[in-house]
């Protein structure tokens, strides 16, 4: 079979369906996006039936996977790091009722911070629940794993973590498929009472899942994805995990003259570990990530084994590996090359020409001058560029969903007017429980939905409120006279701004909604188009 | 193969083509036989941000999807301070083809930042490396709009540098832009290689098979 070209992302993606998925769970986030729209767009997936519809949010994914799950079928969940904060309570308990398909659930790192509000290492994460890692190193792993590890889910009736970050979601290389597997048959759980985490069953089910970890760790030790390659000079030994061992192996296109142990399955493999400590004079530990197993080796009590990495500077603490920051830490010779002329501008991103949040805000502001700035609390999404000039328009970007509880918090503090701007994809995500709380109270708020009709920050994904926002308002109790929706135009701006005013004096919940499309899907719709008209024109022909 | 490989850097802005110039010249090297790997860094390219591909075919497996520093044998650039923002990571023999299009970064419109003093352009012309540049401007065209399709001209003219088949990168062309576009691609691609051939008739650095 021919190789295909694909990225880290949908090798995974690609991986899953050969396995024989029945259906992929997600919210978009980056690096994540690409796997689910990928099987979206892949004619196999259609044709086996593999859903792959997006959920509101990462949570929801998570729990429906564990219902295809519990129905006897292998499911995929994939989120980016922040989603697994908000799918946290599902993940661990998932861990305790195990699983009756296989489940994969994938998390994608980004140090770095490319496109996220902090760096996380998800693999913390797997630890706590105590299930098994897989981290690939390369594109072809990232397929393999994808493909094998329904089958390791199965063989211990748990869940696996996918562990990736952006430059391997993000970058391309060529992938050798295997065979397409059949899905699995409808079939309920053998214990009818599996999923049922009464105290009286947890307890047993969490004793299960303690007793199963010395198997996880000894297959782990003879997995294939691991490998103690041995090397002459043992001044150092080298851990390696995931993408940083291919880091590593670019500094040494002969070979690694030191021995190197590469992990890209865990738990790590602690025989493997004590040999290399054995062998060599010192460790060094290249880990994508916090220094999570650099921790763990050197020990609480600063007597192990000599332990080089981020924690000790050999490494930055922070941020993405490359080979040139893993070349620096073992002491090879850089190439001398000329600096970057300081004078350069740095390009960062900012709204659309177009774009309908720039008309939101420019009304927002001119509504907000009688009453001074510092009041306008926001969320996650391209409408966050509205901190930046020359909007500086809001002061807050927290997580899913904060901007509406946070304004309500400090109207309780005393506040008024306090404004929450989220976008309709984030008000559905995480924004509609806060609003239930303001409600409830009569908070004195006005909550801006800047709804663009789609989710647009990760590049134009189906929206789950489109069409429904102010029904969505009115049921959670929003009276309906103050559930107010405008056309953010230039040639609309008075009328905008009188409307904000009116709402920002009213003591209780106000709802404004600026509406219409994102510039850049209404565009692709626009293209797509034409391109049907030649379709047609062409058939005529 | 006498070519054992390259480490190629493609930079510009969002909007202009690079990820299909990448993609293009992947399935060509892939036809070739070599192994390949392909970093796109979009940052937000939609949103006016840069855009960077780090490109790399060998005749060996590739490793790392970051090129090292001071690793590149090419830059190829639609803009141009991209073109300044990469200078330094290319090889001591590495070599420039840069369009001299240039947007203004919206660090620089909102006032964060200070405009660069002086031309772009000669400040690339002041490095050391061997560099080719086109000036859009020069190659307006009634048959295609350069504006947008810098990308496929500059494709025909690292074809012909290279002396690659053109009969093999049309074809790839052909196979992957909309059956609408390809007129005006193909068009594009010629115009790149005959931009090259004066180039490099003028000095004498390259035969020219056209």
């Amino acid at each position: 079979m021919e190789k295909l070209m694909l990225l880290g992302d949908e090798a995974i993606a690609q991986g899953a369906v050969d396995a024989g998925l029945s259906g992929v769970y997600a919210y978009p986030g980056t690096p994540s996006t690409e796997i689910t729209e990928y099987i979206q767009n892949l004619p196999l997936a259609a044709e086996l039936g593999i859903h792959s519809d997006w959920s509101a949010n990462e949570k929801t994914a998570l729990e429906t996977a564990i219902g295809m799950s519990y129905a006897g079928k292998r499911s995929l969940v994939c989120m980016k790091h922040v989603g697994l904060n908000v799918a946290a309570d599902p993940f661990i308990n998932l861990a305790v009722t195990g699983i009756n398909g296989g489940m994969v659930v994938l998390v994608a790192d980004d140090p770095s911070m490319h496109s996220s509000q902090n760096e996380q290492d998800s693999r913390f994460f797997a630890r706590f629940a105590n299930i098994p890692i897989l981290e690939p190193s390369n594109q072809q792993e990232a397929y393999d794993m994808a493909y094998a590890g329904f089958e390791l889910s199965e063989k211990f009736k748990l869940p696996i973590m996918l562990r990736v970050t952006t430059r391997l979601a993000h970058s391309r290389a060529g992938i050798a498929r295997k065979p397409v597997q059949p899905q699995n048959q409808y079939k309920l759980p053998d214990d009818p009472r599996q999923f049922i985490l009464l105290p009286a069953i947890a307890r047993r089910r969490y004793k299960m899942l303690l007793d199963l970890q010395p198997d996880i760790a000894a297959d782990a030790l003879t997995s294939r994805f691991n490998q103690y390659i041995d090397g002459t000079d043992t001044s150092v030994g080298i851990i390696a995990c995931g993408i940083a061992y291919n880091y590593l192996m670019e500094n040494y296109p002969d070979g690694c003259p030191h021995p190197v142990l590469k992990i890209s399955h865990y738990p790590a493999p602690v025989d493997h570990i004590n040999r290399l400590i054995d062998t060599c004079d010192r460790i060094m530990v290249l880990e994508e990530g916090f220094p999570l197993l650099e921790e763990l080796i050197k020990g609480i009590s600063h007597k192990g084994p000599k332990v080089h990495g981020r924690l000790d500077g050999s490494l930055p603490r922070d941020g993405e590996l490359n080979p040139d920051l893993v070349a620096k830490s073992l002491g090879l010779p850089l190439a001398e090359s000329m600096e970057m002329p300081e004078i350069v501008a740095n390009r960062p991103p900012s709204m659309c020409q177009g774009c309908s949040h720039i008309d939101a805000y420019a009304a927002l502001n001119e509504a907000l001058k009688p009453y001074g700035s510092g009041r306008a609390f926001s969320d996650i999404g391209c409408y966050t560029l509205g901190a930046l000039p020359p909007y500086n328009a809001i002061s807050s970007c927290v997580d899913m969903g904060a901007s509406i509880t946070m304004a309500k918090g400090a109207a309780d503090a005393g506040m008024f007017p306090a404004v929450a701007v989220i976008g309709d994809s984030t008000f559905t995500h995480s924004g509609m429980t806060g609003l239930l709380d303001a409600v409830n109270e009569k908070s004195p708020i006005t909550i801006i939905i800047s709804d663009n009709e789609t989710t647009g920050m990760t590049g134009g994904q189906k929206s789950s409120g489109t069409g429904r926002l102010e029904d969505i308002c009115k049921g959670l109790g929003v009276e309906p006279e103050h559930i107010r929706v405008f056309v953010p135009l230039k040639k609309n701006f008075d009328e905008m701004v009188s409307v904000i005013a009116e709402e920002l004096a009213y003591k209780g919940v106000s709802v404004v909604i600026p509406r219409r499309e994102c510039i850049q899907t209404a565009m692709r719709k626009k293209r797509e188009e034409v391109k049907d008209l030649n379709k047609k024109s062409n058939c005529k022909q | 193969m006498k070519d054992t490989g390259k480490n190629i850097i493609i930079a510009g802005v969002g909007g202009q083509g690079i990820l299909l110039f990448s993609n293009l010249l992947s399935k060509f090297y892939m036809k070739l036989g070599y192994e390949l790997k392909i970093s796109d860094v979009i940052g937000l390219g939609q949103r006016g941000g840069g855009v960077e591909s780090h490109f790399r075919y060998s005749t060996n497996p590739v490793l790392s999807p970051f090129i090292k520093a001071g690793d590149v044998d090419y830059l190829i650039s639609f803009e141009q301070t991209e073109t300044l923002r990469f200078l330094h990571c290319l090889k001591e023999d590495g070599i420039i083809f840069t369009s001299t299009y240039e947007l203004t970064s919206t660090s620089v419109n909102t006032g964060l930042q200070k405009a660069m003093p002086g031309s772009k352009t000669e400040m690339i012309l002041a490095a050391d490396s061997t560099k080719y540049i086109i000036n859009p401007d020069e190659h307006k065209s009634t048959e295609f709009d350069i504006s947008k399709m810098m990308n496929i001209v500059m494709l025909g003219y690292y074809a012909e540098f290279r002396g690659y088949a053109h009969d093999d990168m049309i074809q790839v062309v052909r196979e992957n832009v909309p059956a609408k576009f390809v007129e005006a691609n193909l068009k594009a691609y010629q115009k790149g290689v005959s931009i090259a051939c004066v180039e490099f008739a003028s000095k004498e650095s390259k035969v020219c098979v056209c």
